[in-house]
Formats: C-alpha cells, structure tokens, sequence
C-alpha cells in the first residue's frame, strides 16, 4: 500500500557504475511503492560540443596519451550507452514486473533532469557522476539538480542501496510529515526499524513533536527509535545517524532549523543515501 | 631276535601314581612356558638388544602356540616399557603436498587436535567481532576516506587549475576530457574558431598541459589504491594479532617444548592473516551443479589428523596384523571422489600396522606377509631406513602421474616379530640377503620335549591351564595320563612329548564333550579314548576304502603263506592331520645279466630320490656282500605291485633287499609279516618314520582277515622307543596274536622272514650268483667263438 504519494519516479542514467545502482534502488522502490519507473538518459551537449573541437583528447586509465574524439566517434559512444541503459531498464522491469520506460533527451544535464523532474514524484540520482565514482563530493549536476529541481530527491552515494533502519528528521512540517510517512513506508516490513530524529528544540516542543510522531505511528503499530540532537548542524545529524546505524535518511528540503546549505552539506558528507522530500 | 617285543614295549603307559591329584581342579595355573626354554631365552634376546636389525622370526611347526606365547611375552614386556608416542600429520601450509609430521607424548594427539578445533572455533568467533568493532570500521574509513581525499585532491587541483584558464575538466564515456568553456558550456567549435590564433594556440597549450598532468594522476591511481590496501592489509594484521594472537599464544605454551608445534602455530596464524576472509564471512559448503564438495574446506586446513594414539592403553604398544597388507603395513593416502575426479589431503592419510606399533612391537605371520604383493618389500625398506615413508605402490612404480600427497616421513622404532616355520625361515635365510640383516634373532620353538616324571607333572598342569582358560570339566587323573600318553604318540616317541598345544587343546575340547555326552561332571580316561577314537573316525574314510580293495582282493596282499620274491612292505599315507599306513606288496626278479639292479618306480618316474637312494644302496650291499672279488652277473627288478602314485622315502628298501635275496635264493618270504626299515651299505637296519601307523596298518588287515597268531611286523630296533601303539595291537600281542619283532641287520630281517638261518640263505645266494656267473661265462665264450667262426 503506497500512501507516500510517491507514484512516478524518474531515475537519472548514465553509462557509470553509481547510476547502474541507481537503477537498482529504483527498482527497489517503484516495486515496493507500486510506482511508475522513468528511466531518463541525457546526451550531454557539453560532451557534443567537445567532440567537436580539433584538439579534444579524452584521457583514459591504462593510456598514456589518451585518444582522439571525434563527433562521430561521441555519437557512437552515446548511442551505444543509450541501447545498454535501454537493454538494462527492460530486464529490470520485467524481472521486478514493474511498468517502466526509457527516455533519451539532448542537453545539459541538470537542466534537461530538472525539467522532467517536475512530472514526476522523485528523482533518483548518483552523487556524483561526473568525476570520480567513489568521491564523496557532490557532484555538479547533483549540486544544480538539489539547487534547481522541485520534485523530492533521492541522492545516493557509489555503492548504497534501500536498508533498513530508516531514520528521519522530523520537525512538524508538512513536508516532514510527509517525510516521515515515507520513512514508514521504507522501515515497514522488517521490524518497522525506524529511528525519528528531531532538531534541536525546547522542551515543550519536542513533547509536542513526540505526540504528532507518536500519532502517526502508534496506528501503524510501529514502535519507532527517538532521538533528539543536541545542536542544528549537519555534523549533529550525521552522528545521529551513525549511532543508531542508520542506511537511509530522510529530510525535508526547507525547514526552519536546516537551511539549504546545511542539507547540502549533509549530503555531501553522508555515507548513506539521502532522500530530500519538497 | 626272533623273540617278539612284550606287550610293555609296545606302549609306555603314564603312571598315575607319579600324580598327587585327583583331578585338575587341584592343580595350580602353569606360568611358565613348557619346553621352550631356548625360544623364550631367544625371544628375551632379541626383544631386550636395543640394535638395528635384531628383529625376531619365531619359527616352529604351527600348533606349538607361538602366537599365544609371543603375545603373553610381549604383552608383559610392553606393560614394563614406556608408552609409545602419539604422531598426528597437519596441513604444510607452504607445501600442501607435503604434510608435516608431529611428534606427541602418548596420548596427547586427541587433545592437540581438540585444541586446535577449538582455536578455529575460537579465531572464527574473536576475528569477525575484532572487524565488526567501531573502531576498526572507523579506521577502514580513515584510510578509505584519505585515499578518496588524495585522489580527489589530485583532480580537484586539476579541475581548479583548469577552470583558472576557463577550461573544465568533464567526464567522458570512457575516461575525461579537458574542453574550454564559456558561459559554464563547453566553447563549440564555431566559437572556438573565431578566438584568435594566438588565444587558440594558448588554449590548447594548456589543455595538453593538463592532459599530461591528468595522465600523471589516472596512472598514480592504482599506486593509491595499491598503497590504501597495504594499509587495510597491515591493519587487518594488527586486528588478527590483537584477536587471535592470544589464541594462539595459549595453544604454544601448552605445547611449549614441541617445536615443530610452535612453527605450525605461527604458520596458523600468518595463514590466518592470510585468508581472513574465510573467517570474516561463514563459509557456505561448496557447491557445483548442485552437489555439495564438502563443507568448510577453508577450515579443514587446520584441523590435526591423529594417525597414531596411545590415549587408551598404557604401556608400548603390542600390534597383532591379520591382514599385512601393504597399505596396512606403512599407512595409506586415501582418497575421496568429487565430481569424477579423486582428491586427497592430509587428512585423508591413514596409519599402517607399522605406525601403531612404532614404539612397541609388530606381530606378523610371516606367511600373510609373503601372500601380499610387495608387503614384504614395503616392511624390509621401512625397518632398513628406519622410517615410515607413506607411498602408493602405484606412486613407487610409477604407475599414475597425477601428484598425491608425499607426508613427511616418521622416524620408526619397532621390534618386528614374524611367526612361521622352519621351511620359510631357512628358504629367507638363504635367498633373501635382506632378511638375515633385518632379523637376526631366531626364537625356534621346539615340538619336543622329553618325557620324564617331572616334565609329565608340568604337563599335567599345562592341561589343567588349558582346561581352565576353554572353561572345560577337571579332567581325572586317568584322563590327564591318556593326553599325555596321546601327546607322545604325536611326538612319534614313546620318551618324549609333543608341545602342539593346539591339538592338545583341541583334544581337550572334544573329551569334554563325550563326557558331556554321558554326563560325566569330570572327564574320564575313556572319554579322552573316546575323542581320540571319534577322531579318527572322522578322518578314515580313504583308509576304509584301501582296507576294503585289499580285503576283497583288488588289492593284493597276503596275510599268510609264503612266497618267493614276494614281501610285505609297509606305506603312510599322509591326509591332511591324519596318517595311516597299509601294506604294499614289493616283489623282485633276478635273471642273468650285468649286475644292474631296476627300480621300476625310477624308471617310469614314481620314484622319489631317497627312494632311489635306498635302492642303489641295496644294490652296493648285494656287490659287496656277494660279489667282493668276481663281476655280479645278476639283472634283477624291483617294484611296488598295484602302486600308481609316487613313492618316496627309503623306509621299504630292507624289505626290497629281503625280496631280492628271496628271489636269488629261491627262499620263499612268509606272507605273515610285513617288515619296515631302511638299509645301509652293511645291511644293518636304520630308523623310520610314522611305525607306530605301520604296525597298525598292518594289524588292521590282519585282524580283518583274522589274527593266526603267526602275523606280525618286523621294525628296525632303533625304532623300537617310538613304539606307542594302539591298544587293540597291544591287546592282541598281550594274547600271542599278534607280534612285532626288532632287528638290527639283514640277516636277521631274512632269517625272521624265511624262517631259515641268514647263513643258509647268504649261501644259497652266493651260489646262485656263481651260478649266474657261470652262466655269463659260458655265454661269453660261445659268443667270443661264433665270433671267430664269423671272421
């Protein structure tokens, strides 16, 4: 039963191992949600554009001198990429028995991602895909994607998948309500493992918080893990995330407690995936 | 010497009254062994010197009990003897082929192996929660996080660098890419095209600047990487070490003076190290196309196969092989089946006979040993090197390519006892150069001993000890003395007695029966007659049959009479454990010729080489007897009548003379008798075998024909001690009916059975040969006259 609300979800492809993970989660998630999956590959224009130029190299692990790209030799290598994210999505979709489709567009990525972005409910994507795949920086298209898209988010780090405990941070916003039905539906099924984070806050509030959380969970029988941080910082969030050994966390995008800048800075120093829910 | 024996010649009772009981309940368990004192003082020998190559071979007819003298003997030296060691083989972890030995104190190889079971138990406990810690996973992440800090420095420094000169650095399909950009997008060719020359020149100078520097990097990657996993590795080290070092630490104090045990150890723990994966993830048993290989082969490498332990007995070992096979002999590596193909590993070597006894003492049949292929071989290279080495036949001769397992040899320390008779003992001795180095002590068991009053009371008491250890009724005194008068008649000797407990004991056995028959709480002289009489009858068919054919006359023997040329001779007959003997009809003729004397049973190949022997000597002794100084002008033939088998021995060569003089001196031979008894150069009478079976082969035709009173056998005299005849024959001399005459040359033998004086017979010989003489003479000249005529 999905009351996330969650029922298209757009998954951002290249041909890099952190998006064939991707892939995975999102299977993951649109079996579990009965979602809609969009696979959506981007042919950059940046990379068309170098292909174009006299001069362009393209630097490669085992050789010295790199090799010569040409347009055409880009557009093979596009076209290539696209028939094996294609072939990839269809097996996954059938052996997950999901409704799925492959789109290719042309453009800058974080643009043409944002702009699909808005029909769907989340968009899955690698942290960083455009450097180096065990980085733990945020990549830029990740970074323009956060800044710029409206739909919820998911971020993932090279190698991360959909685990149990779930945490969430809850402060009372309609938006982390709906983050915390999301974490309900994630932590369901295997001990309803789930951990409630709240800001830092006074007394009252929390008391106030607990009930609203003990409201929502209580129906569904779920007898969730607590928490309350000493300090607003992504630093405090993240170490309450290790000690309850939390593999999701979930967040909302704007609170009053975690500016942008914070839930940045979160996700860029996260080692489990983040969902940022709008 | 025409006097026959007396009945008390004939049979040497045991006199009851030399016995102070009344039955063998009132005797003591005999301790000793009985008449094997040489063999004992050999086996003391041999087991006490401490040398190579004095290893012992018991010899002696079997039913002495060697076995069960050889294994009292031992049993209680090796009570008195240190324990011998423990051997186990362990996996050689820099040489799997190659498995290394471990030398234990007795009893110990159970408890290192335990040990060892419980430190993999152990280390597969400790060494997942040491990786499991936060603080080892923090330390992981520590070196995870600087190789990611380095590298992404290295191209954050490129990318900043880059983008200094508005160029950035972009992932491609397959690698990156250095491209100019304005406006964050990458400059298009048309843009780039309008720059200027010299701004074009410039930025391509510095992308392939960057090129290089990005080269520099990508190729300093897999060094980082290398580096980041040598630290993982030397931290797993220090986890192993700080979760299991103490582990084994434990294990190395107990077992503190073994050496060899201390390098394993370190040799566990740096494999250990080495495979921590095997215990950072619990092993699934293997599996190929749905066929388990086993389980846990990871952690089979440490377990401790216990070839030899003397965890449940004190004292050296004493190992009885009934079954001296090679591979039982020096141990095996067996094998195991996995998808078709057959696999080994240290576990699978399986101690040999020699293994178990190594420190103690191996009993071998001698026999068993020789019947298997190359064990005997197998045991001459392990005593001669003094160690175990386990090998395949096929590995030895070469017969498989494929690599087995070479285990490290074990160092041997074994007295080798082989158990057989004198023939293989002599055939060893003579041809196999080996065996006289290897085993130098022989423990000859006797089957003799002499019978006086006191060896008799020991008997007595070796009976008593048999009939206690069978759990069998007291036998009276009367009883003991018939065992003992029987154990002389299997001695073939009325002044000794046989030690083949065996048959002794089986005797025992079955009297106890018969008197269990008539319900006889104590076994009677006539139960024991009875056991013996059962016996025979038991095993007589083949003689009732030869009785019957002479009886009815398809075989021809006379019993009265008399005859010239004509002799009854007397034959054994040796049917498995039973003998019996029965006349043979031996007949000469004599005619003119050159003084050869024909032993048909030679010529036509029935006769053995003593028999000839006896023969050609008959035939020196008519030479010298009767033709000193003149040429023996005799042809004369011998032969067994009716024989068809082969003949051996010289038993019957006084009888084959007496027939010949019979036949020159044209004396008829009395029918009545049958004679036995070889005869040398001088015609004096040597002993024989089997007499007593003769006499009574001869007796019992006799007495089926009817006893005249004038039947009897004659016998050399020196056989006249081995007389321990059966009763009936007794019983029927006691009454004249029967007689056994003793003589000691053959003019005695001649004179009983022609019933003239020898000189009268040597004389009537004598002119017979002249005769013959004569007759040659005469035919020589008319034959040297026609010749004349002719020329």
């Amino acid at each position: 039963m999905n009351n996330t609300g969650i029922k298209r979800i757009l998954v951002a492809l290249d041909a890099s191992e952190a998006n064939r993970g991707a892939l995975r989660v999102a299977t993951l998630l649109a079996n579990q949600l009965h979602a809609e999956l969009h696979a959506l590959f981007v042919e950059d224009t940046n990379l068309l554009r170098l292909a174009e130029l006299p001069f362009a190299r393209e630097m490669m692990y085992g050789s010295r001198e790199g090799r010569r790209i040409t347009s055409a030799n880009m557009e093979r290598q596009m076209a290539a990429q696209a028939t094996r994210l294609r072939q990839l999505v269809e097996a996954a979709a059938q052996q997950n028995q999901i409704k799925a489709d492959f789109r290719i567009l042309r453009g800058q990525i974080s643009h043409e991602l944002c702009l699909a972005a808005q029909q769907m409910d989340l968009l899955i994507l690698g942290k960083s895909t455009q450097l180096l795949q065990q980085s733990l920086k945020l990549g830029k298209v990740a970074q323009d994607v956060l800044a710029a898209a409206n739909s919820n988010l998911l971020l993932l780090q090279y190698g991360a998948s959909i685990e149990r405990p779930v945490a969430v941070l809850f402060d009372g916003s309609d938006a982390s309500q709906r983050a915390l039905e999301f974490a309900t539906q994630l932590a369901h099924g295997d001990h309803d493992q789930l951990t409630v984070i709240y800001p830092a806050v006074d007394t009252k509030r929390l008391q106030e918080l607990q009930q609203q959380v003990e409201n929502l969970t209580h129906p569904l029988g779920i007898d969730a893990s607590q928490i309350s941080l000493s300090s607003n910082t992504s630093d405090a969030l993240l170490q309450a995330t290790t000690h309850y050994n939390s593999r999701v966390l979930v967040v909302e995008a704007m609170t009053n407690d975690f500016n942008p800048e914070h839930i940045k800075t979160l996700i860029q120093q996260s080692h489990i995936p983040v969902i940022v829910m709008r | 010497m025409t006097t026959p024996l007396k009945p008390e010649q004939l049979y040497t009772y045991c006199d009851t009254t030399q016995f102070e009981f009344e039955t063998t309940d009132q005797l003591a368990e005999l301790k000793e062994i009985i008449g094997q004192d040489r063999a004992l003082q050999a086996l003391h020998f041999g087991i006490g010197i401490q040398q190579q190559g004095y290893n012992l071979y018991v010899l002696g007819p079997s039913g002495l009990g060697k076995h069960t003298v050889v294994r009292e003997y031992l049993k209680e030296q090796a009570a008195h003897s240190a324990a011998g060691a423990d051997w186990c083989y362990v996996n050689n972890f820099a040489k799997p082929q190659e498995p290394i030995a471990i030398r234990l104190e007795s009893g110990q190889a159970p408890q290192f192996r335990q040990d060892m079971l419980q430190l993999v138990e152990d280390l597969r406990s400790a060494i997942p929660s040491a990786f499991e810690a936060e603080e080892y996973n923090a330390r992981v992440q520590e070196i995870e996080n600087e190789l990611k800090e380095t590298m992404e420095t290295s191209f954050n420094q490129l990318a900043e660098e880059a983008e200094s000169h508005n160029i950035t650095l972009i992932r491609t399909p397959h690698g990156f890419a250095f491209a100019p950009v304005r406006d964050k997008e990458v400059v298009s060719q048309k843009e780039f095209e309008k720059l200027p020359k010299q701004d074009q020149q410039h930025i391509q100078e510095v992308i392939a600047s960057l090129e290089d520097k990005l080269a520099a990097v990508l190729r300093q990657q897999p060094q980082w990487q290398r580096e980041a996993r040598n630290k993982v590795k030397s931290l797993n080290q220090e986890v192993v070490m700080f979760a299991a070092g103490h582990l084994i630490d434990e294990l190395k104090n107990k077992y503190l003076p073994n050496k060899i045990i201390q390098k394993y150890l370190d040799d566990v723990l740096q494999d250990v190290i080495n495979n921590l994966d095997d215990f950072q993830h619990e092993e699934e048993p293997r599996e190929v196309m749905g066929m388990k290989l086993g389980e846990k082969a990871s952690f089979r490498r440490y377990t401790v196969n216990v070839l030899v332990s003397h965890a449940d007995h004190d004292g050296a070992p004493v190992v009885f092989t009934d079954m001296p096979t090679y591979p039982n002999l020096v141990g095996a590596v067996e094998h195991t089946a996995q998808m078709g193909t057959l696999v080994t590993d240290f576990t699978l070597i399986k101690a040999g006979a020699l293994h178990k006894a190594n420190g103690g003492y191996l009993v071998i049949d001698i026999i068993k040993l020789l019947q298997q292929p190359y064990a005997w071989e197998g045991l001459k290279r392990a005593l001669s090197s003094r160690e175990i080495k386990i090998q395949s036949l096929a590995q030895i001769y070469s017969l498989i390519s494929t690599v087995s397992l070479e285990p490290e040899a074990i160092p041997l320390d074994i007295k080798v006892v082989l158990i057989g008779d004198r023939m293989l003992y002599y055939l060893l001795h003579e041809y196999d150069p080996e065996f006289k180095q290897l085993f130098k002590v022989a423990a000859d068991f006797d089957d003799r001993l002499p019978r006086n009053d006191e060896n008799q009371t020991i008997y007595a008491q070796l009976i008593a000890t048999l009939l206690r250890r069978n759990k069998l009724r007291p036998f009276d005194r009367g009883a003991v003395a018939r065992v003992i008068e029987h154990s002389a008649r299997l001695a073939d000797d009325a002044e000794k007695l046989s030690t083949e407990i065996l048959n002794v004991a089986d005797l025992l056995r079955e009297a106890d029966h018969w008197a269990a028959q008539t319900k006889h709480p104590v076994v009677h002289r006539e139960d024991v007659q009875k056991a013996l009489d059962a016996q025979v009858h038991r095993q007589d068919r083949i003689r009732e049959h030869l009785y019957e054919q002479i009886t009815r006359g398809t075989l021809m023997i006379d019993t009265g009479g008399a005859k010239v040329g004509q002799v009854n001779g007397l034959a054994v007959l040796q049917l498995g454990d039973f003998a019996f003997a029965t006349p043979s009809r031996i007949t000469a003729t004599a005619r003119l010729g050159e003084g050869e004397v024909i032993d048909i049973e030679r010529e036509v190949e029935l006769g053995g080489a003593t028999h000839s022997k006896g023969v050609f000597i008959l035939s020196a002794y008519l030479g010298q007897r009767y033709a000193g100084n003149r040429p023996l002008s005799l042809s004369a033939s011998l032969t067994f009548e009716q024989s068809y088998g082969y003949i051996e021995g010289d038993s019957a060569s006084m009888a084959e003379l007496c027939a010949l003089l019979s036949v020159l001196a044209e004396v008829p031979i009395k029918q009545n008798l049958a004679i036995t008894g070889s005869v040398n150069q001088r015609g004096e009478a040597q002993a024989i075998g089997g007499v007593n079976e003769k006499i009574e082969g001869f007796f019992d035709i006799c007495q089926v024909r009817s006893l005249t009173g004038q039947q009897g056998v004659l016998i050399p005299a020196s056989n006249m001690k081995h007389l321990m005849l059966r009763h009936d024959v007794v019983a029927a001399c006691e009454q004249n009916q029967f007689a056994i005459y003793v003589y000691e040359h053959v003019d005695d033998a001649i004179a009983l059975l022609t019933g003239e004086t020898a000189e009268a017979i040597n004389e009537k010989v004598a002119n017979r040969l002249a005769e013959l003489e004569k007759y040659r003479e005469e035919f020589s000249k008319a034959a040297r006259g026609t010749g004349e005529e002719n020329e």
